[in-house]
């Protein structure tokens, strides 16, 4: 049976331990996710790894704080609070972002939905 | 009681028609809401009246583009594309926002519980203040000014 509530926690717990191969194992071969700071859409796995990788290895730590996780059917919502602190310095676009040793609190709200094996399918952060 | 997904979708409809009796009447009397925008979430429903009034007429319209609706129980999550065309400059706290005339497009995502009598209870709202702030040319120091005069308002009373 598809479980969304379960499949969202396990990607929260793989952010936390900032290993991206455990998240890279939740999402489709075709996973389309969206994310607001460049609306971007990947649609197979090497740019996600990549996007994974580079996120999650940008933090020394960071926590989630459950708000609400709600599903029904194959999707899920969850709001959270996300602390992290920065390990480095963000690369992005040719531009540095001096984020080294910083800590930052985000509200944020995740969405996605699985696919008929039980994988993301489609994954949506706003903050 | 209607289920949470009509109370809510009423609600958004509601936001949409800029329809202030009907915004608040669909909300418990201790409604508390939370935004990314506050460090404290706003309380009752009388303080949320003042802010919508001050504020409500500087939109030429609100559209909400429902993308996603989650449910479960009373508690209900929307996605949404959000489009708003504003009218007039924004005033809040004595800070003019160069609104007027500007549009913006953003990702937001509300997140209501409704309670058993049927009126909303808990707002929790993202959204993509980062888009907003780009799109209208807010500036950082603006948008300190006002949370910091909302949150020595509210202290205040």
């Amino acid at each position: 049976m598809l479980d969304p509530k379960a499949v969202m926690q396990a990607l929260v717990a793989a952010f936390e331990a900032r290993d991206a191969d455990r998240a890279m194992d939740l999402f489709a071969s075709n996973a389309i996710i969206e994310a607001d700071i460049a609306c971007i859409q990947r649609t197979d796995r090497r740019p996600l790894r990549e996007l994974l990788d580079e996120v999650l290895s940008t933090y020394e730590w960071i926590r989630f704080e459950p708000r609400m996780l709600l599903s029904n059917d194959r999707q899920a919502a969850y709001l959270t609070l996300i602390t992290g602190r920065f390990e480095r310095d963000v690369h992005m676009f040719g531009c540095t972002v001096p984020t080294a040793g910083t800590v930052v609190n985000v509200e944020t709200a995740f969405f996605l939905e699985l696919d008929d094996e039980g994988r993301i399918g489609w994954f949506v952060r706003v903050a | 009681m209607a289920d949470a997904i009509a109370i809510v979708d009423n609600w958004l409809d509601a936001l949409e028609a800029q329809d202030l009796s009907r915004i608040v009447d669909m909300l418990a009397d201790d409604v508390v809401i939370e935004s990314e925008m506050v460090r404290q979430p706003i309380t009752g429903r009388k303080l949320l009246r003042d802010l919508l009034e001050d504020s409500l007429d500087a939109y030429a319209s609100i559209r909400i583009e429902r993308r996603k609706i989650v449910a479960s129980g009373r508690d209900v999550a929307v996605l949404a594309n959000v489009t708003a065309r504003f009218a007039k400059n924004l005033e809040m706290y004595g800070e003019v926002l160069p609104t007027a005339g500007k549009s913006i497009d953003i990702v937001g995502a509300i997140f209501a519980e409704v309670n058993r009598e049927g009126k909303i209870s808990k707002i929790s709202r993202v959204r993509d203040t980062l888009g907003v702030i780009r799109q209208l040319g807010i500036s950082e120091q603006q948008i300190t000014n006002i949370i910091e005069k909302f949150e020595r308002q509210r202290r205040a009373a």
